[in-house]
């Protein structure tokens, strides 16, 4: 029986599944024995930096061999060469630095993706090409060299080269950072659709796009997974652990002003505290404990 | 003209998500009617009339492939493998500008004497080895993970690179040598060294990493040089048939290393 993304039992054989797997860098683990299964839909990666989001993700993106454990992607084992290879064909990754030929202009870079991606044949590349710089509203840039892009258009540069060849599995790592508020949304709609048929793990910071998209998601810490369940899961975390209160409150871990004037207080609540809804932002400051209070302070 | 085009279906064409055959329709109606040219001009949204404009362009002048990707396809490049070669570091016009200047002051040096002459062919074989070296990998590649995690193999991605760097920088190379007057069969002794010094630097580099291999070969090479000249009888000791021979031997056993260890240069092996 298989834990799908939608929560559903299938027979079917999950897209991911990870069995115990381990790296380490040097000293530093970066991953200590991580167990995932995943189907079709959208999972979102959290954790604060150093958590092993980015380790796993190239794991999956089968640029990164695990020291130890199971890793079986699409069906297949990314440890032999001609799986890998079937893995890859289904694949789209994008990286979280993603880096540019930057004489190249915006068409050129994902074309020169799309020959590495085994399209050789110039006009179905080309139109290939078209499509996902389109889907990624990229349309208006596609002369334009990637220098002479702002960042958010070159992250959507990135992202168009990941869709190239309508992957069965997305991996977008960090896909919305340097994003306006009106690209972030644009990015939600079109990633909420293309989930509806495929597996899409994206790692970020914005607890607010996971909310907004994920059906699931990963909180992980210290290179092991701390939760994983639906971003209302993760919010119930933090319930009567948030109260409001008109000051900031000195037992507190962490508060801050709301635009009503009122102070949200998250810690441990006191004795009669008016206690507030919990958001997956409260569940996840809970879950990961001082460092991500460090570094939301 | 006593009919006009239904607003609800004017706003739909203006998003660009009309039928065909209805879009076929309004743009058959749009060319008689002043009225509903109007009305869709305030419809259409600035940025997809920034996109249309851009299609259109695009479609009327398309753009030019870069200068080296035009120069390959001169040569019965196929455009795809250009592509591939004008993102390599170290085919760029920057790169071969440096290269003269480097190569200017070497044949510049063997025109001095014996001492210059060591220099040139010292440095000869160092510039195809630093061009294969810059030609892929984690350090000088920004797409390199991008690269990695497409079905193309890297080895592929590699050989066709390093060939290509080979090529122009061993012909530049020669036509430096051949620019010193009274080399003769010394215009042709870096030649081996270079081809050994390449292999081995791109066979070592799927065991380590190719920056360290790399300055392991260049400073091995430059020690030997020195060594040799300073404690040899003959001029240019390093560059006689042993050591000549010694290089080919190196330039086949890496050849067969690279063979072998291909599947190396598929996957990251650091973070």
């Amino acid at each position: 029986m298989n834990d799908t993304l939608d929560g559903v039992d299938s027979d079917a054989l999950p897209t991911v599944r990870l069995q115990g797997i381990e790296k380490r860098f040097l000293h530093t683990r970066a991953l200590g024995g991580v167990s995932l299964d995943l189907g079709t839909g959208i999972l979102g990666l959290l954790g604060p930096n150093g958590a092993g989001k980015t380790t796993l993700l190239r794991i999956l993106a089968t640029v990164l061999a695990p020291d130890a454990g199971e890793v079986r992607l699409l069906g297949r084992d990314p440890a032999r060469s001609q799986d890998r290879l079937e893995i890859r064909r289904r694949l789209g990754y994008m990286p979280q630095e993603p880096g540019f030929h930057r004489n190249f202009t915006a068409f050129e870079f994902v074309d020169y993706v799309a020959i590495l991606k085994e399209m050789t044949n110039r006009r179905r590349r080309h139109r290939e090409v078209e499509r996902a710089m389109e889907l990624a509203g990229l349309s208006g840039v596609a002369r334009k060299k990637i220098r002479a892009l702002s960042g958010g258009m070159r992250r959507r540069v990135a992202l168009a080269q990941s869709l190239l060849g309508d992957p069965d599995l997305l991996i977008l790592d960090e896909p919305t950072a340097g994003l306006d508020p009106e690209q972030r949304l644009r990015f939600r709609d079109m990633v909420s659709r293309l989930g509806e048929d495929r597996t899409i793990i994206v790692s970020t910071h914005q607890t607010e796009d996971v909310a907004a998209l994920c059906q699931q998601v990963v909180v992980m810490n210290g290179g092991q997974i701390l939760l994983r369940g639906t971003p209302r899961d993760v919010a119930e975390v933090a319930r009567g652990h948030v109260w409001l209160a008109d000051g900031r409150d000195p037992r507190a871990r962490l508060a801050w002003r709301t635009a009503e004037g009122r102070h949200r207080n998250i810690g441990d609540a006191p004795a009669g505290a008016e206690l507030a809804e919990p958001t997956i932002e409260d569940g996840y400051l809970l879950l990961v404990g001082e460092q991500a209070f460090s570094e939301a302070a | 003209m006593s009919w006009h085009a239904d607003s609800a279906l004017m706003e739909t064409y203006a998003l660009g998500v009309l039928d065909q055959a209805h879009a076929s329709s309004i743009e058959a109606h749009l060319l008689r009617c002043e009225r509903c040219r109007d009305s869709i001009a305030h419809l259409l949204g600035r940025s997809r009339l920034d996109g249309l404009w851009a299609g259109i362009e695009e479609r009327l002048d398309p753009a030019r492939p870069s200068v080296i990707e035009r120069v390959l396809a001169l040569f019965g490049v196929p455009d795809h493998v250009a592509r591939l070669l004008a993102a390599t570091p170290s085919l760029r016009l920057s790169w071969f500008a440096a290269l003269a200047v480097a190569l200017g002051f070497a044949a510049g040096a063997a025109r001095a004497g014996r001492l210059g002459v060591l220099l040139f062919l010292l440095v000869a074989p160092l510039i195809p080895l630093a061009g294969v070296a810059a030609a892929y990998g984690p350090a000088v590649d920004p797409t390199y993970e991008v690269a990695l995690a497409a079905p193309m193999r890297s080895f592929r991605l590699l050989m066709i690179r390093a060939m290509a760097v080979l090529v122009t920088s061993t012909a530049l190379v020669g036509l430096a040598a051949m620019a010193v007057p009274h080399l003769g069969w010394m215009a042709a002794a870096w030649l081996l060294p270079s081809l050994g010094l390449s292999t081995a630097n791109l066979a070592l580099s799927s065991y380590w990493s190719p920056h360290r291999v790399t300055a392991g070969l260049v400073a091995a090479w430059a020690t030997a040089v020195v060594l040799s000249e300073r404690l040899s009888s003959v001029h240019y000791a390093a560059f006689h048939a042993a050591p000549q021979a010694v290089f080919a031997i190196v330039a086949a056993v890496s050849i067969l290393t690279l063979a072998r260890r291909r599947e190396a240069f598929d996957m990251r092996r650091r973070a």
